[in-house]
């Protein structure tokens, strides 16, 4: 298996354990939130919200212009 | 009086500016996703154009913390899900781990990073201005929620 590969496999497994947790979270009785919700709940607090505004914007800059 | 099965006026109203907002916001998205798909990275236009965005969605943020403060009372937030957040922050520092390993694992093309990926998907325009409208989406959310 090339390098190559495997670096895509580890990429495909990760994407699926976050699919299956926001869908574990969307069951009527999972203890457990969904990443919308908590980034809500995060973004609730000014020191949640300032954090999450400078990691979109970084990201957007990464993104789109660097 | 209105009749049986009719909406009254302000519910009408209400629907109708609703809607109107939904088609303003969609319409913004698409102009903006667009406009950032037809720019090039490492060009002063993308700098001009990604850079205006953010510092418009910075200025929302900071006049809709303003009138929250004005409004509502912050002990009365939501509770954060400390099981949650564990289970969710691991699930993050495991993206981490493994975008620095393809990271610093040698050449890109057989050790892609998440930025790569991305990279690739965006030279089709209509995905770049996807991708664009996406991220305008969340920090629109993030500023005025």
């Amino acid at each position: 298996m090339s390098p190559r590969t495997v670096t895509l496999l580890g990429w495909a497994v990760l994407a699926a354990v976050a699919i299956a947790l926001e869908v574990l979270a969307h069951r009527s009785t999972s203890r457990l939130v969904g990443a919308g919700r908590l980034l809500s709940q995060v973004a609730d607090r000014p020191a949640g919200k300032v954090a999450l505004l400078l990691g979109w914007a970084w990201l957007g800059w990464h993104l789109f212009v660097r | 009086m209105h009749p049986a099965g009719a909406s009254p006026p302000a519910a009408r109203h209400s629907l109708v500016a609703r809607v109107a907002l939904a088609a303003t916001a969609t319409a913004v998205l698409a102009g903006v996703g667009t406009a950032i798909a037809a720019t090039r990275t490492f060009t002063w236009p993308a700098e001009v154009l990604t850079g205006g965005v953010e510092i418009a969605v910075a200025l929302a943020a900071a006049l809709g913390a303003v009138a929250h403060r004005r409004r509502h009372d912050p002990t009365r937030r939501t509770a954060l899900d400390g099981r949650s957040l564990v289970v969710w922050s691991a699930v993050v520092a495991l993206v981490v781990a493994w975008e620095l390993s393809a990271l610093f694992g040698g050449v890109r093309h057989l050790h892609p990073t998440l930025s790569s990926l991305v990279d690739t998907a965006f030279r089709v325009d209509a995905a770049k201005a996807a991708g664009a409208a996406l991220w305008l989406a969340l920090g629109s959310w993030l500023a005025l929620r």
